[in-house]
């Protein structure tokens, strides 16, 4: 068998790449309806049989019957829908949202989808079916008026869970490469001869072992049909070179991935089959490659060794895989949508880092991932990398070079922070150092870990808003919150940050069972045991990974806002208890009235000491929001066996969040977006990025398991020259010396992305950094666009 | 010891290694047309009025005891002959419209707040750049500051025109590490119509500098129709060749107006002198004849 196709001469402007990507920008998003029609035939003649059977065989069905496209110049296959940036519907998840939608996908301002009359009529026939049976009915069906009224709080946000599959998860795809799904087929019968002879009664766990041995098939022959294709389409090609590739393709779909990969391209193709079928399997978001350059190198470097593989082809493969992670877009919809805008799908990929034995990680492959990520400049993979203190300097530079190259990749995350963290998470050290990144910034074991990274987000500036309003909500009067006593009244600052407190530990303790009741619904009715046969140890215990099956298991809402609340205490601790400028009683009702007529007192308020600039008096009061917060989660315990564990960070949930928030004592208007992550509010930093930097470094890190988020902008001519890098390296170090957690960057300017506004089909490539991912600038709606321009910019002139 | 400061500027990148504070002493005896930092020119402290912050609340009128602010056809008229820049129209301008440039203040002070970036300094080779103004107009508190960095370990520069006594710079020679220094022009004459002082004292104490073996990096700033012209550049350079190490950093600062708002700031009745602007041809050009004489062009510093 031929592995290795011969070098051809490439034209520049010419490469495979060039070509696949200008083929990738053409696709427009849209809706299509065969996911639809084939699983709701599937489930209605699966009716009566135990879920985990029924989701078994109707992912089968799908993987039998979806089509299955291999398109031009392509080298790795797979699809999860009929044509790139398509969008499939997963009407056993949620469908209401898109029925009442159908018509307005094209014409909304928030990321619009094109939606063929025949797909809006075959959707509108299969809808009925799924009446009372979608995760979404299951879980309203359990809700009281009481759960109505806690969501109408704002002070609780939730959208994944409820709409969406779970997602977020690092599967073992390093196992299905090497032993290929034959192995873990193997490791399944084992399991069941001995369950069947020991507890043939366990009905669930034979259940659970059968669904998983047919999924095994299906995903087998999935890859087998495209093999056939590539075939088929041997026969009717006539370019020779194209032959050959078509060739090699179908080889290579008919070993893997039921087989052990043995070549480099075999274990790309191998990872992105089974990439696909998690996305297939359930539409949760951010299903995360993980440790990519960790575990492909091995494959890498026999293949260069063995004189099998040459650098560029490697390098063309992994090109060709990248554009396969931005043909995968998700669709929400309008209201959730401004949430996380852009489509994003949070593949995060990770480079770099701690071997589990502690040494460095970082090889050849680390780079070339890194030089693929700069050249295509696409908006997934979301690629991130570990640093640590021994990280070779080479590979800080080079990332720091991607990173100054615009698209706001690599993200960086800090193993001196995170390691620890997950340590005090009672996660065991060689596991730690093996730890990977889900969807934007939320922290995980590949293989080892259900996080439900993004069950949640809560509110924190709104909880400040009823601590200082005895519960009622500032824009709609409706008491909402708990009774923490009139705020007039208070006579210390203290008796502030205990009501906040207070209204802090309701909400959390209602989010809980909140929580809890939507895994359970997830358990039940739509358990993953594809995603299964991945992760350790749900083939040992039996167990779906939504049951409890991963290792480790944890539930992680987001909180956000934590710089409107640190500025609108330090405001209040100033202004009214120890300067003594203004009445509690002047305060409240310049923010029941908006600051209008109380322009005065709103500029005060905004002079008050401000996160961002490196003043430890407001600095400590943000560390203590974030702790408290952390504190707060942290107590509590999901279905799984798992704790609850925080993070802080919004997609892009803080603008959408700010237009529930009344005015608040920063001097913030109402409705404004809150600020971004742990990043300080626009236009109250001041002293620039190493100010900004050592003030959020004062935060807890550690104790963010689910991840902190920093937004960064800085302007091109900061960071130019090979000096520029240095400084660029020296500012993530030190930030990550001084105990930080995360950094993103946005290095582009203000003028360019005003231009895009006004051109933007001369900009239609420009991506950007938008919070935990990147995304295409022109497709963002209007007022995230401006939100993005007017994060502070660093060294304009 | 105490000095006149206008500005700390943290993460600097451009003057000097590695992430920076740059600190702004107030006073110069130079008066460059094109000069980007009026508000440095003056020892004494000024009154600062910034339109674009103003939201004509009225405030700063009702507080002033001189009589110095009207409010006129939506814009604060300050008579600077009566203000007596007791500061409390500053205290009563919320939205910062209104700032006092200058402060009097102790090294200690200064060193607190160039301290905070210490762990930048660390990992990028960094430290404290002291600009102006003419910073060695403020010698005793210029050495004390430069003492007192030195003492933290901290990398020193200083940005100067060059323009003193050359027993000032001798007293900071230990304690800089890089000298970042102007050359304008070597043309006397063109120099004094300028910059209002002779460039003599400037080329000697440069030569000066360059004999002690201290690490110098002239900084030209590129401004059209004064230096930008091939000759005129080239009467610099050659100048330079005969001094300066082939391989040496040339600094070329392009002209620009981002400047111009603060000459309305301050009210300076010497407005900016507008040149034109400079565009790229002059930029490469420039590049191309410093290499010509074996130097290396760093444009815009770094
Ligand atoms: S106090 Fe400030 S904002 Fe008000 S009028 Fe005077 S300068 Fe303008
Ligand atoms: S500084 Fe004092 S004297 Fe001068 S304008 Fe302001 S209030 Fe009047």
């Amino acid at each position: 068998m031929s592995t290795v196709l011969e070098e051809q001469e490439v034209i520049p402007g010419e490469e495979r790449w060039v070509k696949l990507k200008a083929r990738l920008l053409a696709a427009k998003p849209e809706l299509e309806s065969e996911r639809a029609r084939i699983i709701t035939q599937s489930y209605k003649e699966t009716e009566g049989e135990p879920y985990v059977i029924r989701r078994a065989k109707a992912l089968r069905a799908l993987l039998e019957q979806m089509t299955v496209l291999i398109g031009e110049d392509e080298l790795i296959v797979a699809n999860r829908s009929k044509k790139p940036r398509a969008v499939p519907v997963f009407p056993e998840m949620s469908y209401d949202w898109i029925e009442k939608e159908l018509d307005s996908f094209e014409t909304r301002p928030v990321d619009p989808f094109i939606t063929p009359e025949s797909v809006k009529h075959e959707l509108r026939e299969i809808f009925p079916y799924w009446k009372g049976k979608t995760v979404y009915d299951k879980i309203v069906s359990q809700f009281t008026p009481f759960h109505w009224h806690l969501l109408g709080s704002n002070v609780l946000w939730i959208d994944n869970n409820m709409y969406n599959g779970m997602g977020h998860i690092l599967p073992d795809f390093p196992k299905i490469i090497k032993q290929g799904f034959k192995g873990i087929r193997d490791e399944i019968l084992n399991k069941l001869e001995y369950l069947l002879i020991n507890e043939p009664k366990n009905r669930a766990k034979i259940d659970f072992y059968n669904a998983a041995l047919i999924v095994i098939e299906a995903a087998v022959s999935f890859s087998k049909r495209y093999s056939k294709e590539a075939r088929r389409l041997v026969s009717i090609t006539s370019d020779e070179v194209r032959k050959d590739e078509l060739e090699l393709i179908a080889q290579i779909c008919e070993w893997v991935p039921e087989n052990p990969a043995r070549t480099f391209h075999e274990a790309c193709q191998s990872y992105w089959i089974a990439h696909s079928i998690c996305f297939i399997e359930s539409d949760g978001m951010s299903i995360s490659p993980g440790r990519f350059d960790q575990y492909m190198y091995p494959f890498y470097e026999k293949d260069i060794r063995e004189g099998k593989l040459s650098k560029k082809r490697a390098i063309e493969l992994l090109e060709c895989l990248w554009i396969k992670f931005s043909e995968l877009v998700e669709m929400f919809q309008e209201e959730w949508a401004y949430t996380a805008s852009g489509f994003p799908m949070g593949q995060n990929l990770i480079l770099g880092g701690q071997t589990p034995d502690g040494s460095d990680a970082t090889n050849e492959l680390s780079y070339l991932c890194l030089e693929v990520t700069e050249r295509l400049s696409l908006p997934q993979p979301n690629v991130s990398v570990r640093l640590h203190r021994w990280s070779p300097k080479e590979f800080v530079f080079r990332a720091c070079e991607t990173s100054r190259h615009g698209n706001g990749m690599p993200e960086f995350f800090n193993d001196e922070i995170i390691i620890p963290g997950l340590m005090n998470r009672g996660i065991p050290l060689q596991d730690a150092r093996d730890y990977a990144v889900v969807g934007c910034v939320e922290i995980g074991i590949p293989g080892r870990t259900e996080a439900n990274s993004n069950p949640a987000y809560v509110n924190l500036a709104k909880i400040l808003e009823l601590a200082t309003n005895n519960g009622v909500c500032r824009l709609t009067g409706e008491k909402v919150g708990i009774d923490t006593g009139d705020p007039r009244h208070f006579e210390t600052f203290e008796e502030v940050t205990e009501a906040y407190c207070k209204q802090q530990e309701y909400f959390v303790r209602q989010l809980i069972p909140l929580c809890n009741l939507m895994e359970r619904v997830h358990t039940e009715f739509v358990p993953t045991p594809f995603l299964s046969t991945m992760i350790s140890d749900c083939i040992e215990k039996g167990l779906d990974v939504l049951d409890g099956g991963a290792r480790f298991n944890f539930t992680s809402p987001q909180g956000v806002g934590i710089a409107n609340v640190a500025d609108s205490l330090s405001a209040i601790k100033k202004m009214v208890f120890e300067d003594q400028k203004v009445s509690m009683d002047c305060l409240l009702q310049a923010l029941d009235e908006n600051f209008l007529g109380h322009e005065d007192l709103q500029y005060m308020l905004k002079n008050c000491p401000k996160y961002g600039n490196d003043e430890d008096y407001v600095d400590q009061i943000a560390r203590n929001v974030g702790r408290w917060y952390c504190l707060e989660i942290e107590k509590y315990r999901n279905p799984r066996g798992g704790i609850f564990q925080p993070g802080l960070y919004p997609v892009s949930v803080n603008v959408p969040l700010g237009k529930t928030v009344g005015a608040t004592p920063d001097g913030r208007k109402a409705k404004i977006p809150l600020a971004d992550g742990v990043s300080p509010s626009h236009e109250s930093e001041k002293r620039g990025p190493t100010a900004v930097f050592k003030s959020v470094a004062k935060l807890d890190h550690i104790l963010v398991t689910n991840g902190t988020l920093l937004n960064m902008k800085f302007h091109p001519r900061a960071l130019d020259g090979r000096n520029g890098l240095l400084k660029f390296a020296a500012l993530i170090n030190t930030y990550f010396g001084l105990g930080g957690l995360h950094v993103q960057f946005n290095v582009i300017s203000a003028e360019t992305l005003r231009e895009a506004q006004i051109h933007p089909e001369l900009y239609r490539s420009l991506v950007v950094r938008v919070a935990g991912y990147s995304a295409f600038f022109t497709e963002l709606y209007r007022e995230l666009q401006e939100d993005i321009i007017s994060r502070t910019e660093h060294g304009e002139v | 010891m105490k000095g006149i400061i206008f500005n700390i500027q943290r993460f600097a990148v451009h003057d000097g290694p590695g992430i920076r504070t740059l600190v702004f002493l107030k006073g110069c005896p130079l008066h460059c047309h094109w000069c980007c930092n009026p508000e440095g020119q003056k020892s004494e402290i000024e009154l600062s009025y910034v339109i674009n912050h103003c939201r004509l609340c009225g405030r700063c009128e009702a507080v002033c005891d001189q009589g110095a602010i009207n409010i006129i056809e939506k814009r604060v008229l300050i008579r600077r002959d009566l203000c007596d820049l007791c500061g409390n129209c500053v205290e009563n301008c919320l939205s910062g419209a209104l700032k006092i440039v200058g402060k009097q203040v102790d090294v200690e002070t200064v060193l607190d707040e160039v301290k905070r970036d210490e762990p930048f300094y660390r990992y990028s080779g960094g430290g404290l750049t002291v600009s102006g103004g003419e910073p060695t107009l403020q010698n005793n508190f210029l050495v004390e500051l430069l003492k007192g960095a030195h003492q933290e370990g901290f990398n020193t520069a200083i940005e100067t025109s060059g323009f003193c006594k050359w027993e000032n710079i001798e007293s900071i020679l230990n304690i800089v590490d890089h000298f970042l220094f102007d050359v304008k022009h070597v043309s006397d004459e063109k120099h004094k119509m300028f910059t209002g002082v002779s460039n003599k004292i400037v080329l000697e104490n440069l030569l000066r500098l360059i004999h002690k073996g201290v690490n110098v990096i002239v900084r030209v700033p590129l401004i059209p129709s004064f230096n930008c012209d091939e000759d005129d550049l080239r009467k610099i350079m050659s100048f330079l060749s005969e001094f300066l190490k082939k391989g040496s950093q040339i600094h070329l600062l392009p002209y620009h107006r981002f400047g111009l708002p603060k000459y309305d700031h301050i009210g300076d009745d010497n407005k900016m002198v507008l040149f034109e602007k400079i565009n790229k041809s002059h930029i490469e050009r420039a590049t191309q004849i410093v290499n010509e004489f074996n130097f290396i062009a760093n444009v815009g510093g770094s």
